[in-house]
Parts: C-alpha cells; structure tokens; sequence
C-alpha cells in the first residue's frame, strides 16, 4: 500500500484539486481517489506531482510499511 | 458521468432499433407467406406491411442522429486526427491514466457477464422452441446487457 502526502502539499501550495489535476494531465477526480489512498498513481504521474511540488518523489510517496 | 450515461442510453437504443427492423422486416415477410397462401386478404396484408416497414425507417434513424450528434463532441487531438477510441467511448478521458485503468477493469467484467449470458441465451433458444422474433430481441439483448454490465462496473469502480 503506498501513501502519500499530496492532500497536504496541495494545500501547502495553496492549490485545489482541480488546479493540480490539470497542472499534471489527470482529472480531479483521480486527484481524489489518489488523496483517499485508493489509487495507486502510475510512475509518471508520481514523477509529474513530485516536479510540481518540487521535492524529491519518495518525499511525497512512501510504503505504509516504512512508516 | 452524464456523458457515460448518455453514451449508454444511445447505444443501448441503436440495438434496440436493428432488432425492430429486423422484427419489422421478419413480421413483413411473415404476412407476405400468409398472403400468397390466401390466408389473408390484401388490405390486412397491406396494413401490417405499412405498420412494419415504419420500424426500419424512424428507429434507426433517431438513433443515427443520436449517434451522430455524440461524436460531433468528439474531440480531435492534437494533430486534427479523430482518435478511433475517443470516438467508440467519447465519454471517457483518455488522457487520464485512472479512467483507462478502469475502462479496462470494466470491460473485463463485461466481457465475463457477455460470455456467461451468451450461454444462458443459447439454451434460452431451444427453451423458446426456436421462435424468430424471441430469438431476434434475445440475441439483441447480449450487446445490450454487455454495455450495462460495463456501465455498472465502470460506476463501481469510478466511486472507489
């Protein structure tokens, strides 16, 4: 299972889910499902809201295991 | 989700409308046997063809436009080409990596429920005692149930 940290980024960065779903080429609703953990974002994806964020991608994506 | 709805309803009519032609055109040729075995007399066989032969034209009609009017909304990419799959399933967003993975996770669930029903119908045939217009919507039903099923699942797994 992977989380993610991209529900406090986003609004960190002051964006709604929408401006990011646009900003990386998904729809808002991936966006929400991706926030509620119960999507599993492709690599591409994870590199595109890590490059947005600005950070390093295992920042942002980790395994629940790990934590 | 209006759009998936929509997709569904024109779809779902347009074979609706070819099992009524192909009712209409059976039930017409049916009255013609009767006719030419003085069954019936001309008037009745001419009332029943006029009421059949309306089937094979307005139904498949409406649903042509429909369809039509559908992939008007169909967007072209980036080079002006018309994308084969965003014209089958317009409703959809392509781009997004989430639809096709469940695009693909419903057509599987589909094709399962197709294969399944398939079956059920054929035995259904012998059931019915073989007879044309059951045979004729039965045989309609199986792509209608298949875009159901992906309907619903699609819903299923687009709620997760």
């Amino acid at each position: 299972m992977l989380i993610n940290r991209v529900k406090e980024l986003r609004a960190r960065f002051n964006l709604t889910q929408g401006e990011l779903a646009e900003r990386v080429g998904v729809t808002r609703q991936t966006i929400v499902s991706l926030e509620k953990g119960s999507y599993t974002p492709s690599l591409l994806l994870a590199m595109n809201i890590a490059e947005e964020f600005d950070m390093p991608i295992e920042e942002i994506f980790s395994k629940e295991d790990k934590l | 989700m209006k759009k998936t709805t929509a997709g569904m309803i024109l779809r779902i009519s347009l074979f609706v409308a070819i099992a009524l032609v192909v009712y209409g055109s059976y039930k017409t040729g049916e009255y013609s046997t009767l006719l030419s075995e003085r069954k019936i007399d001309f008037e009745t066989y001419q009332d029943a063809s006029l009421f059949f032969k309306r089937f094979n034209l307005a139904i498949p009609s409406f649903s042509g436009i429909a369809m039509l009017f559908w992939f008007i909304y169909t967007k072209k990419d980036a080079e002006g080409r018309i994308n084969v799959k965003q014209e089958t399933f317009p409703e959809f967003n392509h781009g997004d990596e989430r639809e096709a993975l469940l695009t693909g996770k419903a057509a599987k669930s589909a094709l399962a429920i197709i294969i399944i029903y398939t079956a059920v119908i054929l035995f259904s045939y012998e059931l019915s005692l073989y007879s044309i217009p059951f045979m004729i919507f039965a045989t309609a039903s199986i792509p209608i149930v298949g875009l159901l099923a992906y309907s619903i699942s699609y819903r299923y797994y687009y709620s997760k």
